[in-house]
């Protein structure tokens, strides 16, 4: 198959000086900022951006993953009807809930109508480590064992905007930057020719575009969407893309070359050259990209293993063999959004067993094509959504919003698979080793050689971090 | 005995009490209504005052009912005054709810709307809007000197009771004596009752409120030797008045309390010697050895802290640690003791047995803790002292008008900008650049004062005019220009956070901030003085001469983003007001106050008070409304007094016909699904409550729909009647055009989010289909079903609830047949019900044209609590509303107890003594003008800001501007009239790279809506209109995401021909041409554009729709301009670049064009000339002579 090189979009020779050196890296796609040398940098209040803000940089620690790709599971499944095996609430079955939480999304929770209700579905032990699964998921279940599960996440809002953002950016109220953003400012990228960051088929609701975006940060440590919720994944663009290797623009940029040696000329001016050469790059994004995104290139097997052979697991599948492919041309943060779905206030039987459906072979596939490529070592997988759901039904056949307990889980890229922290018996509240977002935020960076307490920017006077004034390092998820 | 008794009640109530008290109102607010009784005065003496607090029954706002309540009588009677004399305070509780939903009351228990009344144990630490008011009357009322102050007591029955309680405990000091009359209690705070005298009043057999809540209070207070007595009525309920009344002694106990001093208030002063010597033998080195490591002044963890007394009482994060009297129930002592599994301190190792045992003893016998020492101290960590390095900072010292240098060369100044420019060049040896050439200076000037290119006519004007004030006629033309307003006005937009949209996770409209942006572009063409800018904007609604215009302009307290659904509704407000004390703080002082809202400033004077004294005027303004679950902000009408009468007239008058709708309403029979039915039909428009209007006439005869009144959220709901709890099956019939997904809810909970979301095709009865929803579980006798969703919901025309069935009950319809089926049989009710429904959207309509802005309310006044960590959930001790202690010399008053402070606190920011406002703003003006400000972290003036490259420039300029009166234009001339303006732009040298001290003018690149408006221009395109609104999105509904139509741009017209300030910013949609070139992030304050040279930039000019378009209009208009090719393409140049192209640029121009040209007629291309051309055009818009100026 033909894949991208990370390291060879630029046909340059090897940097010898600091301009080559901005030539070679200081034109990618996401960005180049040759501000700071004159005199109108893009700075936090005084320092200046390095020359190319996005050339890959060394970690601070010993990194375990290179890339992060983030199943989002927008909604929020729920733990108890699949991964978080309860059988005492078999048992307790149509009691109330012991104990109730504080802030409660739907009116009435806490209240009449608010029994425990078991699980529908069957747990099986699964994998060597005989991890219960719920048969939601045979694919992921047959993938236990790559698998760290975090039982004990917890959040503090229990509406879906607040907590998408908070998931996001670590924060539910205030503008800052996002996850992604954070790691391209700490991290760089590695392929100069692709973003840094993508987000493929984000929502634009619950926080929109503010779950990609940079804040404070520079404008280069953005995400770029790819798509919409709206639209197939298939049909997802970059926006204004040309085609590629247009020979009539190839022309016009040559001419527009001619046209600024004007000022080029006389003024030896590095800003100027690095706008022509912006041109350049973005030609060459153009030939890149088209490429990346042509997954019909892909084997017949692989795109089965994705589950691209059938309509109602192709959608999700195409996301994933997507993620996949920009994990391998060097794309350091890659979020894969299943779009609003898994909100099942009702009928919780029927769309929860449509949502497993529609992604648990896709997912299954992207852990086991990632290992068969050896990206699995240093590619982190996250699986979860912004919280999880209340192990009492909500009216007939529905769970409510449950931020105080929940499953998320962790593969490859150094994590030691099996299991960390636990909720009560029910399933309601994380109680042994409990994981806030902060904390979950912290490991991640942690895990990708960042340390959370020194990842930081100074803006508005003071240092800010995307774990606040939080946060702490699961070490025990480490391999 | 009780005859008697019942006669005099009976007298009391006959009196013509109204004659006994004036009715007032609280001053600055007519609508806060009071009465007062007033003793007959004699010259030089002072009279005790009663502040009576009614019961439940009593609320509402006729100010009537209260004073007639027997014991407020009983103290304004003639006989009660021959002997006791006294002033009777009777406020009174509003009727309905608060912000939050709840009933109005005069205390906020928690969890009130969950539990039982006997059951709230513990108030909400903010006291309610109602005793807030009481309070403010309260302090208003004290003013009359012939109060004693010594004897102010309270007294109140029931709800009046629990008010009775919570004043006293939460405001001891105010009042010397108190009668709680079976009222609610809070145990935990008896210790803030030890030193008040109190009787407390309460019916054995009270079935409202459980005499066990005056027993436990009783001995609460004895442990603390509190002066208290308690009288329980054997057999008696919960109507206790008459007793009350006929208790001997009662007058005469309560007017002999008096405090002689404050100290005397102080409970401390009461405390057992000997248990605050336990406390400081026994328990203090405990905390101080084992606690305060983790929950002392350098961490709080948990938001505890165990360092002083009022932090160890206010609690941390999960409530206070420590309940006076009441080990079981203390958290300290629960987690001392390893109760608790997640709770067990010290973690690593218990404490001695001993050492628990002895803190267990202090709880018990009430947790005596003296006040600490400074503890009244506003700050969490006492009061912060500023260091020698804080207080010399530059930014504070007073601006003092340096002397102008004389630089060596100085015969190159022109003004006195450039001698200080000149000196500093010449201490590093460099020279300025020469003046730039005329083509360049007018295509830099123009652009820098209207945003627009100027015109080849132009150009040439100033080029032919050689008289010496050639440039500044152009300043002068520019500067009246109206579109230079739009230009500067979009630069203090930036600062002011503007948007159309609040972005966050819920990015509703904002339909109405567009008149604070006119606002601002009018305030700049008209060169309002900046003090008044300021004032305006901060408090533009409480100035004397208030209009329509400064109401508006507060619109810049209004526009930050704001998590709407947040559920934590005091955490939301909390947000809210941080955000404005940060905007408001860097946007005109550059100071980082919102690092002060959980500690100290940790590099400037900015301590925790000081945040909180600001925090406190902006609680004390109101911006928010929180009485729905996903809040919104604050709107008013604008526009002239008449107005204003019109509008709460029709406001009335919808109240008065929704309520009389809900009475016909409820007058309706409810539908029941009869025992032997298998299914209930309902019509749409039967529905029991709702704010959707009902259409019967426009659908055809008898087709009954209901629709949205715009009124966002829809709301409709429906009970009925079932004869046995189960599951049933709901279906529901609607018509939809486009998916409207409804919030379906049963008896209050929220069963699907996504209800009635399939479409139909259209809205018309014809697409009307019926769906299955799904099974649900109901109860017996009456449910509530609710449609609910934050926009219009389908057109509903039936639904049907029955016995779960696999085939669905619609199909054994005949519509025919049963239309009108379970329709209540009240056709003069729903005649009427169709009437007022009528009338009351007629009365909408007219509502819906009075023009509204987004603005804040005034009041009501309260001082802030400090927050510990800066959260909601931790409030402690309250600042006074207030400044930064920093600015000295500043002469304005703290604000007074009937204002919010906003009008002081814009007094105090333009204060000509205040350092800061003025170095901050001829700052950001000359940081317009050359891309750097002499300070350049504009927004941050404080020790991690960056020091000024010319000081003694900076301050000369801040005092000649406020010596010119403020004048923004004035100020423009002088910089343009300088050489330093004027030079030309190279190259920096390697001495001064960043061209700090400005050797040449800074090329730059053109800003997001500089290019777009130059390409409109240069195409001939540009619709130079000003103001007014693109918006067509509705206020306060989705403007992207949720259910707005997903088509942002075109719902926005993104594509208008209008300048870029008129596009609508809706943060989390920007347009593409912003998002691509360094627009700021709409949700916060920026000070300086980031500018970056980004692929996706060059990606957006190589293949937008948008610049190929502009490309071929230029292409096409410069057809017209020339009669051959060279005259054409020096048309290009002139309206692109302003300059002529030179002999090797025409011939290269004209081989592309003729080589696209034949390339393009090889491929067959039809008009490949022009198409030629418009690829010559579109490569000059991408060139650096375009997006650059020099």
């Amino acid at each position: 198959m033909s894949t991208i090189n990370p390291s060879g979009c630029c046909n340059f020779s090897h940097p010898v000086s600091r301009r080559d050196a901005l030539r070679q890296f200081g034109v990618g796609f996401g960005g180049l900022a040759l501000a700071g040398l004159l005199g109108q940098p893009a700075r936090a209040e005084g320092d200046a951006l390095p020359a190319n803000p996005l050339a890959p940089k060394k970690p601070m620690l010993p990194a375990k993953a290179k890339r992060i790709i983030f199943l989002f599971m927008h909604g929020g499944p729920s733990a108890v009807d699949t991964f978080d095996y309860k059988p005492a609430l078999a048992d307790h079955d149509g009691q109330s809930a012991p104990r109730q939480p504080k802030l409660t999304f739907a009116a009435a929770n806490g209240r009449e109508g608010s029994k425990l209700w078991k699980s529908p579905w069957k747990f099986t032990p699964r994998g060597k480590s005989g991890h219960m699964v719920s048969e939601l998921f045979p694919h992921l279940g047959a993938q236990v064992d790559e698998m760290c599960f975090l039982h004990s996440c917890h959040g503090t809002a229990p509406d879906h905007g607040a907590a998408v953002l908070k998931m996001n950016t670590g924060t539910e109220a205030f503008v800052r930057p996002s996850m992604g953003s954070w790691l391209l400012y700490g991290l760089g990228t590695e392929n100069q020719n692709l973003p840094g960051f993508i987000t493929i088929t984000p929502s634009d609701t619950h926080g929109g575009v503010r779950n990609y975006g940079s804040a404070f940060l520079p404008a280069v440590y953005q995400g770029t969407a790819l798509g919409s919720e709206h639209a197939k994944a298939r049909d997802a663009k970059f926006r204004f893309l040309g085609k590629s290797n247009d020979a009539a623009q190839r022309r016009e940029l040559d001419f527009l070359r001619e046209l600024n040696q004007r000022s080029a000329a006389s003024e030896r001016d590095s800003e100027l050259e690095a706008r022509i050469n912006s041109y350049e790059l973005a030609f060459k994004m153009q030939m890149a990209a088209p490429e990346v995104l042509d997954i019909s290139r892909e084997s017949k097997a692989t795109q089965e293993l994705y589950g691209m052979n059938d309509p109602k697991t192709a959608e999700f599948g195409t996301k994933c063999l997507l993620a996949r492919r920009f994990a391998e041309a060097g794309v350091r943060f890659i979020q894969v959004s299943t779009g609003l779905v898994w909100d099942q206030h009702g009928d919780l039987v029927k769309k929860h067993t449509e949502n497993a459906f529609a992604s648990d072979k896709p997912a299954a596939g992207l852990l086991q094509d990632l290992k068969q490529r050896g990206m699995l070592d240093d590619t982190l997988v996250i699986w979860g959504g912004e919280f999880g759901r209340t192990p009492t039904r909500e009216g007939g056949n529905g769970r409510d919003h449950n931020p105080h307990g929940y499953t998320m889980w962790l593969a490859g890229g150094g994590v030691k698979p099996g299991r960390v922290g636990a909720t009560d018996e029910l399933g309601y509240f994380a109680v042994e080793n409990k994981i806030h977002v902060n904390d979950l935020h912290a490991t991640l960076l942690a895990l990708m050689g960042l340390d959370h307490e020194k990842l930081t920017y100074r803006y508005a006077g003071r240092d800010f971090r995307l774990t606040d004034v939080a946060g702490r390092v699961v070490r025990e998820v480490f391999a | 005995m009780n005859a008697m008794r019942w006669i005099l009640v009976v007298l009391i109530a006959s009196v013509p009490i109204a004659n006994a008290f004036d009715a007032l109102a609280l001053d600055g607010h007519p609508d806060i209504r009071y009465r007062l009784h007033t003793p007959k005065i004699e010259a030089g003496k002072k009279y005790p005052l009663v502040l009576y607090l009614h019961g439940s029954g009593t609320k509402g706002s006729d100010n009537e009912k209260p004073m007639r309540e027997p014991l407020a009588a009983f103290f304004a009677r003639a006989e009660t005054q021959k002997d006791f004399p006294c002033f009777v305070l009777v406020p009174q509780c509003t009727d309905g709810k608060d912000a939050l939903g709840r009933p109005h009351n005069w205390v906020n228990w928690k969890g009130q709307s969950e539990l039982p009344p006997a059951q709230w144990t513990e108030a909400e630490d903010e006291a309610s809007e109602q005793l807030k008011r009481t309070l403010a009357i309260l302090d208003d009322v004290l003013r009359n000197p012939a109060i004693d102050s010594q004897r102010v007591y309270v007294c109140g029955v029931s709800m009046g009771g629990s008010g009775t309680w919570y004043l006293s405990s939460r405001h001891a000091e105010k009042f010397s004596a108190a009668i709680a009359i079976c009222g609610l209690s809070e145990t935990r705070m008896a210790n803030k009752l030890a030193a008040l005298p109190v009787w407390i009043f309460h019916g054995e057999k009270d079935a409202t409120v459980p005499v066990a809540r005056s027993r436990e209070m009783a001995e609460a207070l004895k442990k603390f030797n509190a002066p208290v007595r308690f009288t329980e009525f054997p057999g008696a309920g919960h109507g206790l008045e008459s007793r009350v009344i006929g208790e001997a002694g009662l007058l005469k106990w309560l007017f002999a309390q008096k405090h002689s001093s404050k100290e005397a208030l102080s409970p401390e002063a009461k405390l057992d010697p000997k248990l605050v010597d336990f406390f400081e033998t026994r328990v203090r080195p405990v905390l101080l050895a084992h606690c305060v490591e983790c929950h002392g002044e350098k961490k709080h963890k948990g938001g505890l802290r165990l360092d002083s007394r009022t932090s160890a009482f206010a609690g941390g994060d999960i409530g206070p640690a420590i309940m006076a009297g009441d080990a079981e129930k203390s958290p300290l002592i629960r987690a001392v003791r390893y109760t608790d599994e997640d709770l067990q301190m010290p973690p690593k190792l218990k404490l001695p047995d001993a050492v628990i045992a002895d803190l267990v003893e202090w709880v018990k016998r009430g947790a005596v803790w003296p006040e600490d020492k400074g503890a009244q101290a506003v700050s969490v960590g006492g009061e912060m002292q500023f260091s020698d390095a804080m207080k010399s900072h530059w930014s504070f010292q007073p601006i003092k008008k340096p002397a102008v240098p004389t630089p060596k060369n100085a015969e190159s100044a022109r003004n006195e900008i450039d001698r200080f420019i000149l000196s500093k060049l010449d201490a590093a040896k460099l020279q300025p650049s020469p003046i730039a050439d005329k083509r360049t200076l007018v295509r830099r000037v123009t652009f820098d004062l209207i945003g627009l290119p100027p015109s080849p006519e132009e150009v040439a004007a100033f080029e032919a005019d050689t008289s010496p004030d050639a440039f500044s006629k152009v300043t002068k033309r520019l500067l009246a220009s109206p579109h230079y307003g739009e230009r500067w006005g979009r630069h203090w937009l930036d600062v002011a956070r503007y948007a159309d949209s609040n972005g966050s996770e819920v990015d509703h409209a904002m339909a109405n901030a567009w008149r604070y942006r006119d606002y601002v572009v009018s305030a700049f063409n008209a060169d309002m003085p900046f003090d008044q800018f300021v004032r305006e904007q901060i408090a533009g609604d409480l100035l004397p001469n208030a209009t329509g215009s400064t109401m508006a302009a507060t619109g810049f307290l209004m526009l930050g983003p704001k998590a709407l659904a947040d559920l934590d509704k005091p955490k939301l407000l909390a947000d809210v007001i941080d955000e404005q004390v940060d905007t408001t703080c860097r946007a005109f002082m550059g100071m980082t106050m919102g690092c002060a809202r959980c500690h100290d400033h940790k590099f400037d004077p900015l301590p925790t008070a000081d945040y909180y004294a600001l925090a406190g005027i902006f609680r004390s303004t109101r911006s928010m409304d929180m009485s729905k679950r996903v809040a919104t902000w604050t709107e008013r009408p604008l526009g002239a007094t008449d107005n204003d009468a019109r509008i709460s007239a029709l406001n009335k008058r919808i109240a008065e016909l929704r309520s009389e709708r809900d009475k016909s309403g409820k007058e309706k029979k409810k539908p029941a699904l009869a025992a032997s039915a298998k299914f209930l039909l309902v019509e749409a428009e039967h529905f029991t409550r709702g704010n959707v209007r009902v259409e019967t006439d426009s659908l055809g005869k008898g087709i009954g729909v209901i629709r949205t009144r715009m009124e966002y959220p829809d709301h409709i709901e429906y009970e009925f009647e079932l004869p046995e709890a189960g599951e049933y099956q709901l279906e529901l019939r609607y018509a939809a055009k486009e998916k409207r997904a409804t919030q379906l809810l049963i008896n209050g909970n929220l069963e699907d989010e996504s209800a009635a979301a399939e479409v139909t095709g259209d809205w018309t009865p014809a697409a009307q289909r019926w769906f299955v929803q799904g099974a649900y579980q109901f109860k017996a006798g009456t449910n509530v079903l609710a449609f609910h969703r934050d926009g219009p919901v389908p057109i509903f025309d039936k639904w049907i609830v029955g016995r779960v069935s696999a085939e669905p009950h619609w199909k054994s319809l005949d519509l025919k047949k049963t239309a009108g089926v379970n329709k209540p049989n009240d056709d003069t009710n729903a005649k009427r019900v169709k009437e007022i429904d009528a009338a009351i959207a007629v009365a909408s309509d007219e509502l819906s044209k009075f023009p509204v802005v987004m603005a804040p309310f005034d009041g009501p006044v309260a001082d802030a609590p400090i927050l510990a960590r800066g959260s909601a959930a931790s409030p402690g001790a309250r600042v006074p509303r207030g400044f930064l202690r920093i600015v000295k010399d500043v002469d304005v008053p703290r604000p007074g107890p009937s204002q919010s402070g906003r009008l002081e606190l814009a007094q105090w920011l333009t204060h000509p003594n205040n350092p800061l406002t003025a170095r901050v703003i001829v700052n950001r003006i000359w940081l317009w003008h050359f891309g750097e400000g002499l300070v350049r972290s504009p927004d941050n003036f404080g020790r991690r800001g960056e020091t000024p490259s010319h000081p003694e420039l900076l301050d000369w300029l801040a005092t000649w501007f406020v010596e010119n009166g403020g004048s923004v234009k004035k100020l423009h001339e002088l910089i343009c009239s300088s050489a330093t303006y004027q030079q030309a732009s190279r190259t920096s040298s390697a001495a001064d790279p960043e061209n700090r001290l400005l050797a040449h003018f800074p090329r730059r690149r053109l800003d997001a809506e500089a290019l777009r408006d130059a390409m409109l221009v240069v195409s001939g395109r540009l619709d130079r209109s000003i103001g007014g609104s693109l918006m067509t999105v509705l206020d306060r509904t989705y403007a992207n995401g949720g259910n707005a139509p997903a088509d942002i741009a075109k719902q926005m017209h993104y594509d208008t021909p209008r300048r870029s300030i008129y596009l609508p910013i809706i943060r989390n949609g920007l347009h593409d041409f912003f998002a691509v070139f360094n627009y700021p992030d709409p949700g916060m304050l920026t000070g300086k554009r980031a500018q970056t040279t980004v692929a996706p930039q060059a990606l957006f000019m190589m293949n937008s729709p948008f610049v190929l378009e502009q490309s071929k209009l230029i292409a096409a208009r410069i057809q017209m301009l020339g009669k051959d090719d060279r005259e054409r393409l020096r048309a290009a140049y002139e309206l692109a670049v302003s300059r002529v192209p030179s002999e090797q640029e025409i011939a290269r121009a004209l081989a592309f064009i003729d080589r696209e040209e034949s390339e393009l007629r090889a491929g067959g291309a039809p008009n490949s000339r022009q198409v030629a051309w418009a690829r010559f055009c579109h490569a000059l818009l991408a060139s650096n002579d375009f997006i650059y100026v020099r």
